[in-house]
C-alpha cells in the first residue's frame, strides 16, 4: 500500500515513461460539493492492447521480465477501498488513460500528499514534458513544463537553480487553490502515515 | 525568502547559461535515484527530497541529479547510483532521508565512499 496518493500518481507516471512517453498529462479535481476526487493521467506512451488490458490489475500480470505488477492494482486497490473507480483506456501507438474516482470523505482515503516532490522527480527525467492541472472546486492551478522550457531558451530544466524556482512555483500555486481542505493538512497525513 | 517571479526565472537562465558555458555543459557527478513501483514504496521519493535540499545549500551547478526506474534488487529499494567523473559508479542500497544526506556529504561532497551502505560498485570508472 503506498502511503499517499501523490505516490501512486509519480508510479503511474514512471509506467508512462517506461512505456516511451514523452509527454504526460496530470490532472487532479477535488470537487467538495458532490464528494468526487478524480485523478487523471494521460500519456502519449506506446499503449496497451486489449488482451493485457483485460489482465493490468492483476498483481502478477507485467509485461516487464522478472517483475510483478504492482502499481495499477495498488492503485485499483485503493479506489475499491475509498467507494471508488478505475478506468483505463488505452489505444495501440496513441497513448493510455488512467481515471481513479475515489470518495473525497472517505473515511480510509489516503492523503493526496507531497504532490511537488512528485513532480519534480518526474521533471528530473528531463526528456519528458508534464502538464500538471489541479482544481479544488473553483479554485485552479496550471503547470506545464514545455512553457517553462521555452522560457529556459535551452538551459536544462533539471539545472538546481531553476528546480528550486520550479519547487517554489508549484508550493505557492498548491497553497493557494487548497486553503483549509483536509486532504492538505499535514496533521491529516501524519495521523493516515502513522495509521498505515 | 522571498518568493520567486518570472522575472527571477529568467535571471537564474542568464546566470545558469554563463555557468554552463564556463563548464562547457558537462556535469561532474550525477545521482541517480531509482523510482520503480518498489523503490517509491519504500521512500525513493523521500530520499530524492532530502538530495534536492542538500544540493540546495551547495553552490555546486556540476552535479546533475535524475530518476530511474527499477534496477530489478527490489528487496534493497530504495537504490541511489552516485556516478562522479573518472571514478566508479556506486549504487547504494536500503537509503532512507538521513542516509542519503550522509551520502551526498560524504561522497557526492567530499568523495568518500559508505562502504557500509554499499549494493554493488563497478569496476570501471
Amino acid at each position: 500500500m503506498m502511503k499517499e496518493l501523490s505516490m501512486h500518481i509519480l508510479d503511474i507516471a514512471e509506467n508512462s515513461i517506461s512505456a516511451g512517453a514523452n509527454f504526460i498529462d496530470i490532472s487532479i479535481k477535488e470537487d467538495y460539493k458532490r464528494d468526487i476526487l478524480e485523478i487523471c493521467i494521460k500519456d502519449n506512451g506506446k499503449g496497451i492492447n486489449g488482451r493485457i488490458l483485460k489482465k493490468i490489475d492483476d498483481p502478477f500480470f507485467t509485461t516487464k521480465s522478472k517483475k510483478v505488477g504492482l502499481g495499477i492494482s495498488l492503485l485499483k486497490e485503493t479506489c475499491d477501498m475509498c467507494d471508488g473507480s478505475l478506468a483505463i483506456d488505452s489505444s495501440l501507438g496513441k497513448g493510455t488513460l488512467i481515471k481513479a474516482k475515489l470518495r473525497l470523505d472517505h473515511i480510509d482515503l489516503p492523503p493526496l500528499g507531497d504532490m511537488v516532490t512528485t513532480i519534480i522527480a518526474l521533471i528530473l527525467r528531463g526528456n519528458v514534458d508534464i502538464r500538471y492541472s489541479h482544481k479544488v472546486d473553483e479554485k485552479k492551478f496550471f503547470f506545464d513544463t514545455g512553457k517553462i522550457k521555452e522560457e529556459l531558451e535551452g538551459v536544462p530544466i533539471n539545472h538546481p537553480k531553476v528546480l528550486n524556482y520550479l519547487k517554489e512555483e508549484i508550493e505557492k500555486g498548491l497553497k493557494e487553490i487548497s486553503a483549509g481542505k483536509y486532504m492538505w493538512r499535514d496533521s491529516y497525513a501524519k495521523a493516515y502515515n502513522r495509521g498505515s | 525568502m522571498p518568493k520567486l517571479t518570472i522575472e527571477d526565472l529568467k535571471k537564474i537562465r542568464e546566470r545558469a547559461k554563463k555557468e554552463i558555458a564556463l563548464r562547457e555543459g558537462k556535469a561532474k557527478v550525477k545521482i541517480i535515484v531509482h523510482m520503480g513501483t518498489c523503490g517509491i514504496a519504500a521512500g525513493a521519493r523521500e530520499c530524492l527530497k532530502a538530495i534536492l535540499e542538500e544540493l540546495e545549500k551547495t553552490d555546486r551547478s556540476d552535479i546533475v541529479v535524475t530518476t530511474a526506474g527499477c534496477i530489478g534488487m527490489c528487496s534493497t529499494e530504495p537504490n541511489i547510483t552516485v556516478e562522479i567523473e573518472g571514478q566508479p559508479p556506486v549504487v547504494y542500497q536500503h537509503m532512507d532521508r538521513d542516509k542519503a544526506i550522509q551520502v551526498f556529504r560524504k561522497h557526492v561532497l567530499e568523495g568518500e565512499v559508505l562502504t557500509q551502505f554499499v549494493l554493488a560498485r563497478s569496476k570501471e570508472g
